[in-house]
């Protein structure tokens, strides 16, 4: 509904709020400003600049009450008493914020309003400029000149035209009493702040799609000789042939690869190698050698002699007293849970010695710890009625998987804001006027001015082009003269 | 090569200190005589403020001290490459040499194109704290970890990122010789209005070229951890200088930002820049390069 004009009455004295007598103008004409454009970026970088500053909730523990306590209580150390306030403002975690998708939002909203609201004089700008500016115009201009010729004003701006063009300018004649002319070049800059300011709402509807449509596991493991399932997308499995380490003689690492075979519902799909810097990927899921580790490969029996585990264990995560590496097994049908602790790298471990490792046994119902043995390479060990045997040492490759369905939009944006940037700060839209005026004598006054804008590279392209122009009226003149000897 | 390029680093650190004296040398020298002998009514009647001869010598002095700089640090850097069999651009001493050539670069052109001399005044000094800087941080050349072996985006990230911090160097220093210059009092500065167009022109120059480092770093994050954008601080921090300058770029069409506010903005701007730069010291993340 249309808000209603507000009725004339005289003896009102206080002005009605715009915002009161029409709220969806006010609304759109605050959404034109570029002043709250300023206010919007300033405020982001400020926001941004906190999120860089004070720590920020890691991804991993944000949906994790439990972490999340343990990290709070690690910001505690830092933040003391004000730390409650900081997470109840969002503080630590700024980009996940209510606050700050605000201010994205309404930053999206004014640049929308913004260039539809700037569109039509752009385009005029751009497709139908004005051609004939009046004297007055040519008498105020900041940057002007003014040749007095002895040519008739059609030869006059003819070549004026030719000056133009001679200086990269095309340029548009009307014809009239006297002859008004407009000359530009890189008209199409103007449309780079229009490719620059979409762009960054496109950015955003790839962020959005990455994150709606898109997921990513961090923690992919898998053992050499092992095939997994990628929990995010069951039809996908991944099978690693051979990890593969190499290190600089100085100490640093120098490439980690993983070969790795891709089935798609149980059939070979892919077979390559991924390293850092070059993932491999499949259906828009991307495979990225991110870490990797040790693999203890144990075996189990129940008292019967049955098989119930002959795998490799990943030793992915790290124990809490030491540094030593852990990894778990699930037992089915036993009532306890094993976890494998490796020796502490690079130190001695005397717990841990190197060549053997800890095998802890956990009851299943009341979590308590009930017996820990050391196993020794091809030895059996008794524990809880199971027989464990440590087989041998492998490796395992740790994979960032990640499928992101709006990558592309999002380098498609970046191209496009790169584009339009260049369009507008490299090659700026140059705009000039001519007037070719008769005079009595026969001979024409010939005006020229630029439009006037931000910066004085406006000045030395005016310099340019009005030596370009003098020249060509100086030896057409001196043509002219000479022709007329002639005759 | 090594060697070679160690005692380029050192010339051009002297020739630039040697310009720096110079520079000031001028800066003194022309001040008193502006202020002795120029005053306006002078000045008007022979034709504008012509300059003591000991003054333009001293100053095309410190030019060509500094075009010297700029040749010794080409060197530094070019022989580094061939010792290191890779792009100058992989740790804080690299960095360091590469920014101070790009400032150098962009001064060379303001100083050519306009005329202007009296930003040294600021640039210089930038120039000799990084150099300084370059001088306590290991120098060694280290082989290169996995991330960074991607040595075609990493040359071409780096090298955009020099070149657009050269830049706003220069629109740092115009910002403060603005805001000191308030009504132009000081006949010896150059006109507030040229110092806002150098500030502005640079920041032209250089703000299509940081879009491209972030979304270079965008890219190269994408193809080395998976994800394009993961908040690591040292991408944060230049997604905050990027919106400075923008901010700045807007300022400038919006009633009482133009002038004196732009310049803080520009000032922001470069402690941002500044703040990205040694962001490796106080800030986490991936992006750390010893
Ligand atoms: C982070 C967000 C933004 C960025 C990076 C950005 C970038 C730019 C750039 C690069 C220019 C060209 C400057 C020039 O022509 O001198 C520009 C101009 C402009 N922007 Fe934005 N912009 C943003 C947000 C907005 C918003 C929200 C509005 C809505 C009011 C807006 C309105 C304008 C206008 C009206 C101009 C033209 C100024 C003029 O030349 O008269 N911008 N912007």
């Amino acid at each position: 509904m249309k808000a209603l004009p507000a009725v004339q009455t005289p003896a009102r004295t206080t002005p009605v709020s715009p915002w009161l007598a029409n709220p969806t103008g006010q609304l759109w004409h605050t959404l034109t400003s570029v002043r709250l454009a300023l206010t919007l970026i300033l405020l982001i970088a400020v926001a941004t600049l906190t999120g860089t500053l004070l720590d920020q909730v890691p991804a991993s523990v944000a949906n994790d009450s439990v972490a999340y306590n343990r990290w709070l209580e690690g910001a505690r150390g830092r933040y003391g008493v004000f730390t409650d306030v900081m997470a109840r403002l969002q503080l630590l975690s700024v980009f996940s914020s209510i606050w700050f998708r605000g201010l994205i939002a309404l930053l999206v909203a004014n640049i929308v309003v913004c260039t539809i609201n700037r569109w039509s004089s752009i385009r005029a700008q751009v497709f139908s400029p004005r051609v004939r500016m009046t004297p007055t115009y040519f008498d105020r201009a900041r940057v002007g000149a003014t040749f007095s010729v002895n040519l008739p004003a059609a030869t006059a701006a003819a070549t004026v035209r030719q000056g133009f063009r001679s200086a990269g300018y095309r340029s548009l004649t009307e014809d009239g009493e006297s002859v008004a002319m407009y000359a530009d070049r890189f008209r199409f800059s103007r449309l780079g702040t229009f490719l620059t300011h979409l762009s960054l709402v496109l950015l955003l509807v790839g962020a959005i799609m990455g994150r709606v449509w898109g997921w990513s596991d961090n923690q992919f493991i898998v053992a050499q000789g092992a095939t997994r399932e990628v929990p995010l997308a069951k039809d996908i499995s991944v099978k690693l042939e051979q990890f593969q380490e190499e290190w600089y003689v100085e100490g640093p690492p120098k490439d980690f690869s993983s070969e790795l075979v891709i089935y798609d519902k149980g059939q070979e799909v892919k077979r390559g190698t991924t390293r850092v810097n070059s993932p491999m990927s499949y259906k828009g899921i991307a495979f990225n050698q991110a870490f990797f580790g040790q693999v203890a490969v144990v075996e189990v029996k129940d008292a019967a002699g049955n098989d119930i585990f002959n795998e490799g264990v990943p030793l992915a995560w790290t124990s809490n007293q030491g540094k030593r590496p852990v990894g778990f097994m699930e037992l089915p049908g036993q009532q306890v849970t094993g976890y494998i602790v490796g020796p502490e790298p690079g130190s001695y471990d005397s717990a841990v010695p190197l060549g053997t490792v800890r095998l802890e046994l956990y009851d299943k119902t009341t979590k308590r710890l009930v017996k820990v043995e050391s196993l020794s390479r091809n030895q059996d060990v008794q524990a809880e009625g199971l027989t464990f045997r440590f087989l041998r040492e492998s490796q395992f490759t740790g994979l960032k998987v990640v499928k992101d369905p709006g990558v592309n939009i999002v380098w498609l944006a970046s191209g496009l804001m790169v584009l339009g940037l260049v369009m507008v700060f490299w090659f700026p839209h140059r705009r000039m006027w001519a007037l070719c005026t008769p005079r009595a004598d026969g001979g024409a006054d010939v005006r020229l001015a630029a439009a006037s804008q931000r910066d004085l590279g406006l000045e030395k392209d005016f310099e340019q082009v009005t030596a370009k122009v003098r020249r060509a009226l100086t030896r057409r003149q001196q043509d002219e003269k000479r022709g007329a000897g002639h005759v | 090569m090594y060697d070679l390029s160690q005692y380029s680093y050192v010339a051009s650190f002297i020739a630039l200190a040697l310009a720096a004296v110079f520079y000031a040398s001028y800066g003194v020298t022309r001040r008193r005589a502006v202020v002795v002998g120029f005053d306006a009514d002078i000045t008007a009647s022979i034709g504008g403020p012509r300059m003591p001869a000991m003054t333009a010598s001293l100053g095309r002095w410190g030019t060509i001290l500094i075009i010297n700089a700029f040749a010794f640090l080409t060197g530094a850097l070019a022989f580094r490459w061939i010792a290191a069999g890779h792009g100058p651009f992989s740790n804080m001493y690299e960095f360091s040499l590469a920014f101070v050539w790009g400032t150098l670069a962009a001064h060379l052109y303001f100083e050519f194109r306009y005329g202007l001399r009296s930003l040294a005044i600021l640039v210089l000094p930038v120039c000799l704290a990084m150099l300084a800087y370059a001088a306590t941080v290991p120098s060694e050349i280290v082989p290169l970890v996995p991330a960074l072996q991607n040595s075609l985006l990493l040359s071409i990230h780096v090298a955009v990122a020099i070149a657009a911090y050269g830049a706003f160097v220069l629109s740092f220093a115009a910002a403060v010789l603005f805001l000191f210059n308030r009504q132009d009092r000081f006949h010896w500065l150059p006109r507030r209005a040229m110092l806002d167009e150098v500030g502005y022109k640079a920041v032209m120059f250089a703000f299509p070229l940081l879009a491209l480092v972030v979304i270079l770093g965008a890219v190269w994050a994408k193809v080395a951890w998976g994800t394009y954008w993961s908040w690591d601080p040292k991408e944060t921090a230049s997604l905050v200088t990027w919106l400075i300058y923008g901010g700045y770029l807007h300022a400038r069409v919006v009633r009482g930002w133009k002038g004196e506010r732009s310049a803080y903005l520009l000032i922001a701007g470069f402690g941002a820049v500044v703040f990205t730069y040694f962001g490796n010291y106080f800030l986490g993340g991936l992006h750390s390069y010893g």
